[in-house]
């Protein structure tokens, strides 16, 4: 008897599912994102020749004040997307979860409500509600006896980041505590009567079982975010256009505004390049680090 | 024991009020701006955070017809759909070939693949918007059809990879050893083993599209080729001073997808956090 062949033997066969999808993917993605490595390297106003320059245009970056200012606003944003939002999500997570809430699918339905928007419908709806005219924040301030408080929040380059930032928050918070009640519901009750031996309360519990038990998906949902917050576009190209001045001028946009509105090609290229360097690398060192604590 | 109590039942009610704080926080918004679409100008301005007095319906044939929602709604489903069928299939057959077939260079093009990943859009755009115009595919559907599926395909493909390893091979060498073809075996046992996780992928695909902006913003010029948020980041800008008429765009655009999620709920949250966490 022959050996056992089988028709997953034949590599042609596994190329024919195979291709469609490959050549998808490196006709739109790859070829693009390789073609754009090089550009980083030119200069190119999107006609004509393309001049290779070397290392000229990351060298322009560290000397280019509105690339820091980028940089800053997308680390204010970092809180604003990341910190706020996993801090919020895990305390409206364990509220939920250790006190036994009723209506709780209502809970997590409205709250992850606002993540499942487009961002530009909720750019357009948060700019309403900043409007200094008749926006609804000007309107309960003074409805309350505050309206020293209120001000042109998207127009004033003190309150404009803060006001996008704010915004993030809101679409974020809920994402991040569907994500840490699926965590919770993972911890096995045994771990909680253990607790419950020792005499512990709510606090105990939330210490010395939830939170050492949700590390994970505090790993996970703080790298997202993170990720997240220094890809925003959306959110700021709707509200303010990256103004007023430069005060929330981020990454995105000015890789955006650089090769489609200044036709500097070669540096929305380095510029480009830098993000996606950044993200790989807090992607790798996260992934590391993971992989050596789970081995400890 | 009894002060024990007290403090129980204190902290309860700080508890329900604190959620009941945040429930006003993430739905009054929505609340707000539908009260909105159905008010004038005149009324907005009075009456900001009250309902409207009477419902001017006019506003959403307004929207729908000067604004251009329709004509933008339209484009959303025809980019949407193709991009959710093709990215699925696509990537069905790629997690096939990676699964069980005997390939060369397997692992390289796998890991290929998966750089897809974390790739960012902004990326791709600059010399895509080239690509694309030499392509002839600049500025029409077809060309950001496209452009979204290539998108779409390490994830999906990474995504059911994992769903077919974890079918019995027991099941497919049975099968191979009455005869069927390969082909066969995907289509009558590998994807209706695999319906919850093409379920849960459709709707990650489905709002994530649906919801795209950088890349539409970047292939699409012709306002009559525009997607539901370009046409609202361009409408915005055009109407500037009506906001009830903005707000019912953002009616339009919000109601429809909030109705669906509430009744796929189930599906929506799990597919939304497993699409963004890729786990």
């Amino acid at each position: 008897m022959k050996s056992k062949r089988s028709v997953y033997d034949s590599p042609w066969r596994g190329l024919l599912y195979l291709m469609p999808g490959l050549i998808t993917y490196a006709l739109f993605i790859l070829i693009p994102v390789v073609q754009t490595i090089l550009l980083g390297m030119m200069d190119w106003s999107g006609l004509g020749k393309k001049t290779f320059i070397g290392f000229q245009n990351y060298l322009e970056l560290f000397s280019d004040p509105i690339f820091f200012q980028s940089l800053a606003n997308n680390a204010v944003l970092v809180f604003y997307i990341m910190i706020l939002p996993t801090l919020l999500g895990l305390v409206l997570a364990s509220i939920i979860e250790l006190n036994d809430i009723a209506f709780r699918k209502l809970f997590e339905v409205m709250f992850f409500m606002p993540y499942i928007l487009s961002l530009v419908v909720v750019g357009v709806i948060w700019r309403w509600i900043y409007n200094p005219a008749f926006g609804v924040l000007n309107t309960v301030l003074s409805a309350v006896g505050l309206s020293s408080l209120s001000r042109a929040w998207l127009g004033e380059s003190q309150t404009a980041l803060a006001a996008v930032g704010f915004t993030g928050t809101w679409v974020h918070y809920g994402f991040a505590m569907v994500v840490f009640l699926a965590g919770y519901s993972r911890i096995s009750p045994s771990l909680y009567d253990a607790v419950a031996l020792d005499g512990g309360g709510k606090w105990h519990e939330f210490r010395h079982v939830a939170l050492p038990s949700l590390t994970n998906e505090m790993v996970v949902v703080g790298v997202y975010l993170f990720i997240n917050s220094l890809k925003t576009f959306d959110l700021v190209y709707v509200m303010t256009k990256g103004g007023p001045g430069y005060s929330t001028n981020v990454l995105s946009l000015y890789v955006f505004r650089n090769a489609f509105q200044y036709n500097r090609n070669g540096y929305a290229a380095a510029l480009a390049v830098t993000l996606m360097v950044i993200i790989f690398g807090i992607t790798l060192l996260v992934t590391r680090a993971r992989r050596r604590y789970e081995q400890a | 024991m009894s002060r024990h109590r007290v403090a129980f039942s204190f902290s309860r009610i700080i508890t329900i009020a604190v959620l009941l704080l945040f429930l006003v926080i993430s739905v009054a918004p929505f609340l707000l701006v539908w009260s909105a679409a159905f008010k004038t100008k005149a009324d907005l301005v009075t009456n900001v955070l009250g309902p409207p007095k009477t419902f001017h319906f006019e506003n959403i044939r307004k929207a729908w017809i000067q604004g251009r929602f329709g004509t933008y709604y339209k484009n959303s489903i025809l980019v949407v759909v193709p991009v959710v069928a093709g990215t699925i299939l696509l990537s069905l057959a790629n997690a096939y070939a990676f699964a069980y077939f005997r390939i060369p260079a397997k692992e390289l093009l796998f890991g290929i693949i998966l750089l897809g990943m974390t790739i960012p859009m902004e990326v791709v755009i600059i010399q895509l918007y080239y690509h694309l115009l030499n392509l002839g595919l600049l500025n029409t559907l077809k060309g950001l059809v496209l452009a979204q599926i290539g998108m779409g395909i390490p994830f999906g493909t990474f995504f059911l990879r994992g769903t077919l390893k974890e079918i019995p091979r027991s099941l497919i060498d049975a099968a191979e050893i009455d005869g069927a073809g390969t082909f066969a075996i995907l289509t009558r046992i590998l994807i209706p083993m695999s319906g919850s996780a093409i379920m849960t992928l459709i709707v990650f695909f489905f709002t994530w599209t649906w919801n795209e902006f950088l890349l539409t913003l970047v292939v699409i010029h012709s306002d009559s080729l525009r997607t539901l948020p370009v046409g609202m980041a361009f409408f915005q800008g055009k109407y500037t001073g009506d906001t009830p008429l903005i707000a019912m765009g953002a009616a339009l655009m919000t109601l429809p997808i909030i109705i669906l999620y509430i009744v796929l709920q189930k599906y929506v949250i799990s597919g939304i956090t497993a699409g963004a966490l890729k786990e």
